[in-house]
């Protein structure tokens, strides 16, 4: 390439005449062999002519054009000082020609002699100081008249690069865009089986009485969930709950109804023997909605919102630096990282937590719920509960309600309340509730930042109530303030608390420190109490404890084992409690625990072991625990279910009642039908997933799962890296389904042997058509694929389904190009090893009158 | 700056930023398909500021020793023995990839049903050239001149029926002295059914038995190859000598599941200088 270079010179006009500065002894004694261009690149990223001087090895390159190709923002604190951030740490670096040296804060370094020149006013600095101002090895090549930054990965124009790709890929549409097949449930009157099952029995004295025990039976019945559960306790009445649960999940007006034993509606969850009606879905999603957030920073600025791992929102701030991101939320706490980039490289980290009260609704939206019936215990005869809740703005919900409480015994209860709860821009969040004959309490909680976190909650109660069922009895007051601070593995949590119940007052605080040091977790807490009844003496407690956890303690088999140990210490009394506790799993299946402890009070130590089986068929514990006297206790639970499209029993070791579940066989398509016949073979080892949970295709094709959430949308989707083959063609690869309750939905896969299809789209000249957006369709069939052609017009698809396809360039561009074209027809062939329809010719014409 | 001039320095100019543009990192350097899975992948990540397009294909050849003991690849025609490359194909065999993006790639491979046992081989052919942008407007007053270059990478694929062996014979050892270099050319040929790729290590021991000069050869030898060896001939006299050699299957630069192990093959010979 030196042969050009001197064009380049020539072309580019002489190269800088060198001038000497006054005073600067970095270019007087310096002689320099040669003046020269050469391409300076940024890896892959940037590239740029710049004029150098030759000396040795060595090539000196002017700074200021470097930093600008780097996208580092520069300074020229004086003539002959360059300040520029360091791509280490970000501070300023200055380096100072007169004295030859680099200064970052108050250390300085002495330049290599001759490492930097003034010419003409610019610095210029020898390629081997920039490794060290780069972060990056820098390759000379005086062959090809290249000099390269070999890794400019910490460089702001790397991050800049990886930016705009990430948001390239954030905004880009799919362009196989492909609706997921939506699976209707299949109607039934009464479908499917469920079995819960739980033992619980000593078996040094085992009798039938002895046992504790619960079995649940559910089914499908009339399209909702049918669950009947008997408990018998070793000490207590035998408990029957039955229940019948149905919910429309696109519904307005209802969107789910419980009869039987429910969960009442309301802010006070408790269990009611009657009904539960309410528009809200039964499984609310995660996503809240957005909140706004704002703020200035400088003209010129990117601002980017991370949240777990993800960008979800950007703005470029305006000509008064002003920037306003719309921030999607979910329901709980969210921590929200803010990264701002400048012009040059320049980067400004914040963070922000919003807490969205679990019970919110978005803007403009109303949910209601109502239920009653007799209540499931002896404190009350009957209750009722009318809840309504309104998204007011964005943040922010008020609630308001009523909930009524039959007694014989201590009298009727009513009490309507009011809630509002949202949060008042980043960080801070506001939530007050007012109920008549209970409480009004107000909490405000405060983060202004995701590593610190505060609350303040005061609460007064009403005393006139006898038997309060929503408070505490006898509560009149309390005051609670937390604090929260978490760095790494490091947390600091403490919180105050004083309440005053009748005429005795409580105050207590506690603080807890959490560390890992040496892969042990430290946990130190001290907690401290003092209590006062009317003008008697205030007495009080003080206890520090310490526990240590590790999750390995040696090699081999200890490597998976745990220990955790603990001790308790009173300020009075001394020692109080002293643990030590170990879990060491035999193998995939079998874990053993045991554990030894002394209390203060008790005689001896306590020495406790316990085994845990968790088969996939079922869990078995066996406990033993030796004290004053020993006790051995079985315990055994699972479920079993009635696949009732696999005709079979799964075992399971989890419980199984009221959730749901999908099964159904994979199948090779040979009639093309898009269903699985029965004369059509299983195809094994498909990856098949569903919230999280995934299975693979037996032998014969058979999948299952269980663990649904029931009559919610949920997306089932096909791993195609486990077909066989590229070319084979799962009837989908997604599908909606909405389970129901104690149930398995049916859906089979229809795996056909599809086809590739590779051709050109050419103009009448035979010259290909770069970069046209093509769409290719099936005829009499839903699927839509879109390409874009190559740079030689070449175009490529695979995964079509057989039958016949037309590609079509898509009539926008088309229109764009002034260029016109009729639909190209072709066929994909069924055949076993996947069909290629190749050598495909689509022609565009020119439209008449136009300039092309 | 004439007109001439000016085409001239924009196509020297975007060759230079074309070549900067291209290429995408693979992995792995080497592809290993088994006959009971007959299928693999490769990954392809696009660590550049642009769009690249890809294309894939199989080619055979392998790499020989030609008249001055370099290794070289030598293609050949597809339908010589040994060769895996008409029945393994690449999907997708054409496809766009955005900067910073990941794509895999499956190779699979459909061998004739009467193979015997034994290795075959292919070479992966990936080629990468900068993606052009959507022409979505017509628009010819902006003409833009640049050169586009292609990079190509050959990956070797190894497809593996059966139980995999290999071994290496020495078939000889001559010397020539150069101007400032003795070359020893090492006629070599593979026993087994694998290829044999490893290293030499040699080591020339004078008439006393001392070690006067040592070296490690990189080899793959697929069916026979005559690799040369060169130490400097500075301070080596004329006389006889020993050239031991040692071979073995390991190769640092080489994912070791790609390597098919044998014992250590050694021999020694005796050389006039």
């Amino acid at each position: 390439m030196r042969w050009w270079s001197g064009v380049l010179i020539l072309l580019a006009g002489a190269a800088p005449a060198v001038s000497a500065q006054q005073g600067n002894r970095y270019r007087t004694d310096v002689p320099l062999d040669e003046t020269m261009l050469v391409e300076f690149r940024v890896g892959r990223l940037a590239a740029r002519t710049l004029p150098a001087y030759r000396r040795g090895a060595e090539a000196l390159l002017p700074l200021r054009e470097i930093l600008r190709l780097a996208e580092i923002a520069t300074e020229r604190p004086t003539p002959t000082q360059l300040a520029f951030r360091s791509v280490h740490n970000a501070e300023w670096l200055v380096i100072d020609l007169t004295r030859g040296v680099v200064r970052q804060g108050k250390h300085e370094r002495p330049l290599p002699a001759g490492a930097a020149i003034l010419v003409g006013g610019e610095p210029y600095l020898a390629s081997g100081a920039l490794p060290d101002l780069l972060g990056s090895e820098v390759q000379v090549d005086w062959e090809d008249l290249s000099i390269t930054v070999l890794d400019p990965e910490a460089l702001p124009v790397a991050l800049r690069v990886r930016r705009d790709a990430l948001r390239r890929r954030t905004g880009a549409a799919d362009l196989a865009v492909e609706t997921p097949l939506a699976v209707a449930p299949s109607p039934a009157q009464l479908n499917g089986l469920v079995l819960d099952y739980a033992i619980a029995a000593p078996l040094q004295h085992l009798t039938p009485q002895s046992a504790a025990w619960s079995v649940g039976l559910g089914s499908e019945a009339l399209g909702g969930g049918l669950t009947a559960t008997i408990s018998h306790g070793a000490s207590a009445a035998n408990r029957i709950d039955a229940s019948w649960l149905k919910a429309w999940p696109d519904a307005r007006g209802v969107a789910q109804l419980a009869l039987g034993d429910a969960i009442a509606t309301g802010p006070h969850a408790r269990s009611v023997r009657g009904f539960a009606l309410s528009n809200a879905p039964l499984s609310r999603a995660d996503d809240y909605g957005v909140l706004p957030f704002g703020g200035a920073i400088a003209p010129g600025w990117d601002v980017e919102a991370w949240r777990g791992g993800r960008m979800v929102a950007e703005d470029s701030a305006d000509a008064l630096g002003r920037f306003r991101l719309d921030v999607p939320v979910q329901y709980g706490e969210n921590a929200v990282e803010f990264v701002a980039y400048g012009p040059f490289g320049e980067v400004r980290r914040f963070s922000r937590a919003w807490g969205i009260h679990a019970d919110a609704v978005a803007p403009g939206q109303l949910i209601y719920g109502i239920a009653g019936g007799a209540c499931r215990g002896d404190h009350c005869d009957a209750t009722l509960n009318a809840d309504l809740r309104i998204g007011v703005i964005r943040g922010w919900t008020a609630r308001a309600g009523v909930e009524r409480f039959w007694r014989h015994r201590s009298g009727d209860l009513t009490h309507p309340y009011l809630a509002l709860y949202g949060t008042v821009g980043a960080g801070l969040g506001v939530d007050f509730t007012a109920v008549a004959q209970a409480v009004t309490q107000a909490t405000v909680t405060w983060s202004p930042t995701m590593s610190l976190r505060t609350s303040l909650a005061a609460a007064r109660y009403d005393t006139s109530v006898v038997d309060p069922l929503l408070t505490p009895g006898g509560r009149r007051n309390q005051l609670t303030a937390t604090a929260g601070w978490r760095r790494g593995s490091t947390s600091l949590d403490a919180s105050l608390e004083r309440f005053s119940a009748g005429d005795a007052t409580s105050f207590g605080g506690r603080l807890v420190l959490s560390t890992s040091l040496r892969r042990v977790q430290w946990l130190a807490s001290v907690r401290g109490e003092q209590n006062r009844t009317g003008a008697g003496p205030r007495n009080g407690a003080f206890t520090v404890g310490l526990d240590a956890f590790t999750s390995s303690i040696g090699n081999g088999l200890l490597r998976r084992a745990t220990m955790r140990a603990g001790i308790d210490w009173s300020g009075a009394d001394g020692a109080q409690r002293v643990r030590l506790a170990t879990g060491l799993p035999l193998n995939a299946a079998v874990r053993v625990e045991t554990g030894v402890s002394w209390r203060a009070g008790e005689h001896g130590v306590r020495l406790t072991m316990l085994i845990v089986g968790d088969l996939p068929s079922i869990r078995s514990t066996t406990s033993l625990d030796q004290g004053r006297s020993s006790a051995v206790e079985q315990t055994v639970q699972g479920s079993l279910l009635l696949d009732q499209v696999r005709h079979r029993i799964v075992a399971r070791a989890l419980p199984a009642l009221s959730r749901g579940g999908a099964s159904g066989r994979a199948c090779l398509d040979r009639n093309g039908d898009g269903a699985c016949t029965a004369d059509e073979p299983g195809v094994a080892g498909i990856r098949v997933i569903a919230s999280g949970i995934a299975t693979t295709t037996d032998a014969q094709g058979r999948w299952a799962l269980w663990d649904l959430a029931p009559y919610t949308a949920t997306r089932v989707t096909i791993d195609t890296t486990s077909l066989a083959a590229p070319y084979l063609v799962p009837s989908f690869r997604e599908a909606v389904i909405v389970p129901s309750a104690n149930r398995f939905q049916s859906l089979d896969i229809a795996i056909a042997v599809g086809g590739i299809a590779e051709g050109m789209v050419q103009r009448n000249d035979s010259s290909g058509v770069t970069g046209m957006l093509l769409w290719l369709t099936r005829v009499g069939g839903k699927e839509r694929i879109a390409v874009r052609t190559f740079s030689d017009g070449g175009f490529y698809a695979v995964g079509l389904r057989p039958g016949e396809w037309l590609v079509t360039p898509d009539p926008g561009e088309l229109a764009g190009l002034a260029l016109q074209a009729a639909p190209l027809s072709f066929l994909v062939a069924a055949s076993p090893d996947g069909t290629v329809a190749d050598g495909l010719r689509l022609r565009v014409r020119t439209v008449a009158g136009s300039q092309n | 700056m004439t007109r001439v001039q000016s085409i001239t320095l924009l196509l020297l100019l975007g060759a230079a930023n074309a070549a900067a543009a291209q290429g995408a990192s693979i992995a792995p350097h080497a592809v290993v398909i088994d006959d009971r899975m007959r299928s693999s992948t490769v990954t392809l990540f696009n660590p550049g500021a642009t769009a690249i397009e890809v294309t894939i294909g199989t080619a055979f050849g392998y790499p020989v020793t030609d008249s001055t003991g370099q290794f070289t690849l030598r293609a050949l025609d597809d339908s010589t023995t040994g060769s895996a490359a008409q029945w393994i194909t690449a999907y997708p065999r054409r496809f766009t990839l955005p900067p910073l993006a990941r794509q895999t790639v499956r190779l699979l491979a459909h061998p004739p049903q009467d193979i015997t046992s034994g290795e075959y081989w292919a070479r992966l052919a990936i080629t990468t050239r900068a993606a052009s942008a959507p022409a979505l407007v017509s628009d010819t007053a902006a003409i833009q001149v640049g050169l586009t270059l292609e990079v190509r990478t050959l990956l070797p694929i190894y497809y593996r029926k059966g139980t995999m062996s290999t071994s290496l014979s020495f078939d000889g050892a001559t010397a020539a002295r150069l101007a400032d270099s003795v070359a020893f050319r090492l006629p070599m040929h593979r026993d087994g059914v694998a290829a044999f790729i490893g290293q030499v290590h040699a080591e020339l021991l004078d008439s006393d038995g001392r070690v006067v000069r040592e070296g490690r050869l990189p080899i793959a030898v697929y069916r026979s190859a005559e690799p040369r060896l060169r130490f400097p001939s500075a301070g080596l006299r004329e006389g006889h000598y020993r050239l031991r050699l040692e071979a073995r299957t390991e190769r640092p630069d080489a994912d070791a599941g790609a390597l098919v192990q044998a014992p250590p093959v050694r021999a020694e010979f005796d050389i006039i200088i």
